[in-house]
């Protein structure tokens, strides 16, 4: 075989493999493609504030349905804690890290104690003040009630304290009778509502996208095959270059022919 | 390594000790509805997410402790006001992974004798620091809502418009 047919052979085999091999990583090229744009406008498009409510795609991640850690009835309302976030009802009031000890309703105000903190909510939902240790109140609280007199109590590691009306003033108290909030279980749909919002809240859309790009979404054969499509991609960008230098190559000696 | 920016410098507890020498005043609130609540948006570029204020007074100052977040975390701010003017504003807390330099005298020295002027505005222009520029912001929140919920406990000075 001559050099000149050896060349047109092996240039005619790179055009068949750069065909192949092209075809065989179109799909994941398009999955790296799309997902990579995505990722590149993550604040845009919100993806890291829009959750997976997906039950098939939660339970991949190993994101079962949870269970509330303490729940508290207060008037017709429930005040409960999933994880960290804290419900009034379905509502979510916000992350914390202290632990829910009681809640009580107190003329229209909802109290709601934590290890170290007070919060005053109104009937709404809406945060009226969040009172902590610079605003008087015990650390350590164990439990939180009401008096024969409606005043709000608190028990803590250092005994009991009585709140003026205003809830401003704290006073230390000797024990007496009151109405102390109890954990109780929520009802039913309640917390069948608050178990899918719970688990809801803790995928983001981002993180699926993010792993969806990796292959990490399957696992270290994820990781692998997407290994493979930026190896295939190698190839095709060289084999595309190699191709089109021969082509050139070939051009030039045409037209020198000529 | 990196120095840590984060950290508690000193407890409000301490701060109203220190303020009123060791008996602070019994507290009092300032409820956030109708206009306040509008100028306390305006001024903090969101919705408080809290309806009282409280505060702790005497017949020459009062001292506020009040909260805004940087970036991400809440810094911790106490201030002291006299006749409208701003007489101390020291950092207490500070959360935030960096930009701690505003905890600095260098920088809150800046607030001292400082006033609000028309719109709510500080009457002196605060100088920022390169790198800290959120948390910049938030003191200077912290300062005009201090201002302004001053100016509505003294109903004989004329509050800023």
């Amino acid at each position: 075989m001559t050099r000149h047919k050896r060349r047109r052979v092996s240039t005619k085999s790179m055009y068949q493999w750069h065909r192949y091999i092209g075809v065989s990583a179109a799909l994941l090229v398009i999955l790296l493609a799309i997902t990579g744009l995505m990722l590149n406008h993550t604040s845009e498009l919100a993806l890291d504030k829009s959750y997976v409510t997906s039950p098939a795609l939660l339970h991949h991640y190993g994101i079962d349905p949870p269970r509330a850690s303490s729940s508290f009835a207060a008037g017709p309302h429930w005040i409960s804690q999933w994880d960290k976030q804290l419900y009034l009802d379905t509502a979510p009031l916000g992350k914390f890290s202290e632990a829910l000890t009681g809640a009580v309703l107190l003329q229209d105000m909802l109290v709601i104690s934590l290890n170290n903190s007070l919060l005053i909510y109104t009937r709404d939902g809406e945060l009226i003040e969040k009172m902590g240790a610079a605003q008087g109140i015990p650390t350590g609280i164990l439990a939180i009630g009401t008096s024969a007199e409606n005043r709000l109590l608190l028990k803590s590691a250092n005994g009991m304290h009585v709140a003026d009306e205003a809830l401003l003033d704290w006073q230390s108290v000797a024990a007496a009778a009151a109405n102390w909030s109890q954990p109780s279980p929520l009802p039913a749909t309640l917390n069948d509502d608050l178990a899918r919002l719970a688990r809801n809240g803790r995928l983001s859309v981002e993180r699926v996208v993010l792993d969806l790009h990796s292959g990490r979404i399957l696992g270290n054969a994820g990781v692998w095959i997407m290994d493979t499509a930026a190896i295939l991609l190698l190839f095709l960008a060289l084999s595309g270059s190699w191709l089109w230098l021969m082509r050139l190559i070939r051009n030039r000696h045409r037209h020198k022919k000529h | 390594m990196l120095a840590q920016a984060r950290g508690v410098y000193q407890s409000p507890e301490d701060f109203l000790q220190e303020v009123f020498a060791h008996r602070p005043p019994p507290a009092k609130v300032i409820w956030l509805t109708g206009e306040k609540k509008q100028k306390a948006t305006e001024i903090l570029g969101h919705k408080p997410d809290y309806l009282r204020v409280r505060y702790w007074a005497d017949e020459n100052r009062s001292a506020w402790i009040l909260e805004e977040i940087g970036k991400t975390e809440p810094i911790t701010v106490g201030l002291v006001i006299v006749e409208g003017k701003i007489k101390r504003l020291r950092v207490l807390a500070f959360r935030e992974s960096r930009g701690d330099e505003v905890r600095h005298d260098f920088f809150t020295r800046q607030f001292d004798d400082v006033g609000l002027k028309e719109n709510n505005r500080l009457d002196r222009h605060i100088d920022g620091i390169t790198g800290a520029t959120l948390s910049v912001r938030a003191l200077t929140k912290l300062a005009r809502l201090a201002l302004y919920l001053d100016s509505l406990r003294q109903p004989q000075t004329a509050a800023p418009s």
